[in-house]
Parts: structure tokens; sequence; C-alpha cells
């Protein structure tokens, strides 16, 4: 320990090479002298060569402990894998190499001392933070007001990792100062703890997406297993419905209200964008809108809408989204459907023996404004008739050129699979969507219910 | 994709140029926050596809802006562009016009 004098001025040297003592002969001095002196002179280059030798050796035992150090501690780092733990094992075995009282690691807002009372940790990020941009070491081999308490030398050294300067090692406390060895072998241990750390953090960040994946994937089977699992079962109906969400979650729904007393409703939603908000958002509204389907007196697919715009305008104002929805009602003894659109789209309608047609929204979307415009219409829906309830997961599909899969294509398949049953149309259209889209990731939420009317 | 700002009198103008889809609507919906006009022409003039996401960027301007009294108003719809609006009847939320000089002069009437 060097004893603290208030004269005593801070030695700070920026070191950038190691030098080796050489011989400052003057050559063109000792061509002039006399015998003797040449004689001295001569010893005096021996013993200097001696000691230049004496030193190379040294040096060169020195370079074969530090590089079994170096080769012990990247053996022993590699078995630990957390970022937290590995941190800890670079600051002992860095404290333990160059003999220092402690150290300190820091990478990113991390902060690791060894030993762990070392300096009070508000010290350490006060004190480090400055310097962890520093792209050279700093050596302070003298007490100065600017150390922490209990700090009487320190050797600061940044620690690159994935190229930036993000890091910092720190040595603390070496009896007799920190010289120029030692100086090398932190360098190196540096180095190592760079790299050690990259392997750690990938591990970290490896591991946080599997659960992130594996919390997603749940997520997934909750948001699936909300919706119907099982068609209601009408006599005159062949009801089929999907979704498959482009993400784990999606921001598409759709429902069935079938309880007694009341007319069977069919609902589709869509909620502006994708993932993860999407989904939340969607949550509340398919929600608000399967309450006013259930317990709305005297419901209607309009008031339903209605009802669920007033609900829901607030929250959609607040999270600058909106939600486009389409709902049916079965009137089996009157053979019609009736419907209301907000804003959604593509709906398609293909009477008996007719072409399939898209049926255009009177509505706008939920959420817009403050009341909703939709309202009842009706479609006659004898056997044969048939409504396609999709959302432009579908028509928006594109291929690798960058084409949309667009509405005509739509129409043609409905028309095409027209005789099969819901299911089978189901089928043909998600089978269209992908072989037009093949090689491209599913860009949105493709949803649909298919209904037809049967004998 | 690119924003373009400008100021023509009291009215803001926000050109659109390209896909407008879920990568620009956050950039829109910040451009709102910077933006201290409550007057606002949105200029679509340039873009040739619009998802819902954007949509819903738009809607979320027209309603910031209605509530402080001013409104925002559309020009320039492509062909694409417009049959989107149409069927989602989101033309009848918007004050729509065939050019931006017609947008910018209905907020003086």
């Amino acid at each position: 320990m060097y004893p603290v004098s208030g004269q005593e001025s801070l030695q700070i040297m920026e070191i950038t090479t190691v030098t080796t003592a050489v011989a400052n002969l003057d050559r063109s001095g000792a061509l002039l002298c006399d015998h003797a002196t040449a004689e001295a002179c001569m010893r005096s280059l021996r013993l200097q060569s001696a000691r230049d030798i004496d030193e190379l050796a040294g040096q060169l035992v020195e370079t074969q402990d530090q590089l079994l150090a170096m080769y012990d501690l990247s053996s022993t780092t590699r078995s630990h894998l957390g970022i937290g733990e590995t941190l800890q094992h670079l600051a002992r075995e860095a404290t333990r190499l160059v003999y220092a009282q402690g150290a300190v690691l820091c990478v990113g807002a991390t902060i690791v001392q060894y030993p762990t009372d070392l300096i009070d940790e508000r010290v350490v990020l006060d004190y480090l933070r400055p310097d962890r941009q520093r792209e050279s070491d700093l050596l302070l081999n003298a007490p100065h007001p600017a150390l922490p308490e209990g700090i009487t030398n320190l050797c600061l050294l940044p620690i690159q990792i994935r190229g930036d300067m993000r890091g910092a090692l720190a040595l603390v406390n070496r009896d007799g100062g920190f010289t120029s060895p030692n100086l090398k072998l932190a360098r190196a241990i540096a180095e190592q703890a760079g790299t050690h750390i990259e392997h750690a953090l990938l591990y970290q960040e490896t591991l946080d997406q599997a659960r992130l994946q594996t919390e997603m994937a749940v997520a997934r089977r909750v948001q699936l297993q909300l919706l119907p699992q099982s068609w209601p079962s009408v006599p005159t109906l062949d009801i089929y419905a999907e979704s498959r969400p482009a993400l784990e979650v999606g921001g598409d729904f759709y429902d069935f209200v079938d309880v007694p007393d009341r007319s069977l409703m069919l609902m589709l939603g869509d909620v502006a964008g994708k993932g993860v908000s999407a989904a939340m958002i969607m949550g509340m509204v398919h929600v608000a809108m399967r309450s006013a389907a259930r317990f709305l007196p005297d419901a209607t697919p309009a008031s339903v809408l209605g009802r669920t715009n007033n609900d829901l305008y607030d929250d959609m104002t607040l999270l600058d989204s909106f939600t486009t929805a389409f709902i049916a009602q079965y009137e089996p003894e009157r053979g019609l459907m009736c419907y209301a659109n907000a804003g959604h789209a593509p709906v398609i309608y293909r009477p008996p023996g007719g072409r399939a047609q898209l049926l255009e929204a009177d509505g706008i979307p939920l959420g817009v404004l403050p009341v909703s415009l939709s309202q009842d219409n009706t479609l006659a829906f004898p056997p044969g008739a048939l409504l396609v309830v999709t959302t432009d997961g579908f028509s928006e599909a594109r291929d690798l050129g960058g084409a949309m899969f667009g509405y005509e294509r739509l129409l043609q398949i409905v028309d095409a699979f027209a005789d099969q049953p819901a299911q089978a149309i189901a089928r043909g259209l998600y089978a269209a969507v992908d072989g037009f889209a093949t090689g491209q990731d599913q860009e949105d939420d493709q949803t649909l219910i298919v209904i037809k009317g049967i004998a | 994709m690119a924003l373009i700002t400008r100021g023509s009198g009291s009215v803001a103008v926000l050109e659109i140029a390209g896909r407008f889809d879920a990568h620009v609507a956050p950039d829109v919906l910040a451009w709102y926050k910077q933006t201290p006009s409550s007057a606002v022409v949105v200029n679509l003039a340039g873009v040739n596809f619009i998802d819902s996401s954007a949509l819903a960027a738009l809607a979320g301007g027209m309603k910031r802006c209605r509530q402080r009294g001013g409104d925002l108003k559309l020009c320039g719809l492509q062909q694409p562009v417009r049959i989107i609006f149409e069927l989602t009847r989101m033309e009848r939320a918007f004050d729509i016009f065939a050019t931006e000089a017609e947008a910018v002069a209905s907020f003086t009437i």
C-alpha cells in the first residue's frame, strides 16, 4: 500500500506499448576513446547484453505462465453459461491472476465485483460509467481524491463486445502497483473476457428467445381455443369456420351465438394490424360483441355492431385501432339471412345457381366514429345459397412477384367449389391462397366462415 | 417510402408515397405528435397500396384533429386505394378531395 501524501501528485500513464530496455551507447564517442576506455566500453556492452538476455528469458517464462493462465481462464470460463455467472468467474480469475485485491466487471448495466463487497455499488456505477466508452487503458498507480474510498490503485481496461467498447474490467489494489507485465496480462484477460461475455450473451439471448417462443405458443393455443371448437347444429345449414394467424397470435376472430329463444348469430371480426397488439384488442372486441349478441334485447346484427361500437369507441381511439366486423343472423322460418357489415371485406354471397358476388359493407369499421352507420340487410338463403365471410389476409396475399390474390380469384374459387360441402369450400380457398403465395410468408391473418343452405 | 411535410397557411400537409402499411403507420402516428396544427391534409397521390394499419393511422389522426376542433382530410386517392376506402366504407368517415389545393382550400371556407 502507498502512503497517502497530500503533496504527491497523481501519476496517470496512458500506456501504448511495452518498452524493453535497450542499451543506449554513444557509438561515435567510443571510437575516439583510448584502449582502456574501449575495453571498459566492451565490458559494459557485454554486461548490458547479459542483462538483456536475462530479461528476455524472464519475459519468456512470464509469457509462458501467462499463456498457461489464459488457457486455464478460457477452459474454466467455458463451463459457465449465464452472463452473471460468467462475469463473476472472470472477476475472480482476473483478481487471482494479476494478484490484485479485487476486480470489477461491467457490461451494459450489469456490474459484478469480486469480492462482492469490494466497493459500494453506487460508487462503482458513478465511477465506471464515464469510462465505459474509453478506448485505451487507464492506470492510476497512486492514491487520488477521484478514487473511491479504500481504492489505492486501479487499472481500468475497456472490453470489446461485438465490435463495440461496451464493457470494462477494473482491477484494484495491487500491492506494489500495476507494472507493465501486469498490464499486459490484464489486457489479455480483458480480451478473453470479451469473447466469453459474447458467448454468454448469445446463450442468454437464445434462452430468452426460447422462453418467448414457448409463451407465444401458449398464447396461440389459448387464442385458438377461445374460438368455437364446434359449429352450431342447424338442420338447414352446413357451417365451417377456421382461423390461421399470420404470426403466433392474431387479430381475427369468429364466433357463433346459439342460445335458446334467439336466432343463431354468426360473427367475424378483424382488428387492424396483426400480432400481439391486435390479439389483445381482439380479445376485448370478441367479448363485447358476444355479450351484445347474447344479452341485448331483440338483438339484430346492426344493433350488436352499434352496441359494440359504443362500448369500445374510447378504447379504440386510445389505441389508434379499429375493427371491421360482419354479423349474420339466420331466420330459418323465412329462409332469410339478415346481416350487417361494419366495413368488412371480402364477404361473398352466391345465390343458388347464380354467380358469386361481393357483398359490400354499408357501415364504417367499429371504433372510427362515435356512432355506427351499419344497418340490417337481408339475403334470401334457400338450400344451395352460400355465404363466405373471409378476412383480407386472403385477398391481400401476395405472390413472389408482389401481385395480390385479389377478389376475382376468390369469387372464381367460390363458384368452382359451390357444389361442395362447407369444409371443402374452405379447404379449396386455403389451398388456392397457399398455392398463390408459395414461397412468401403469410402476411396477415386468414380467417373464414363458410355457411351453406342445405335442404 | 417517404413522408414529406409542408405547411400551407395554417394547414399542415403530409405527403406519403409508396406502400402505406404497418411499417409506415407508426411514422405517421409519430408525425401527428410533432404537428401542432389540427388542420391536416394527407396527400395520398403517391400511395399505390394501403392496408388496415394505415387506415387505422389515418382514422387516429382524424379523431385527434376533430377532438381539437380541426379535421384530417384526404386527397389524391389512386384507384386501388379508393377501392379499399369504398370496401371498408371509410370514405364515409373522411372528407376526401381530388387535389391537395381543394383539400387545403376546404379549411378556409
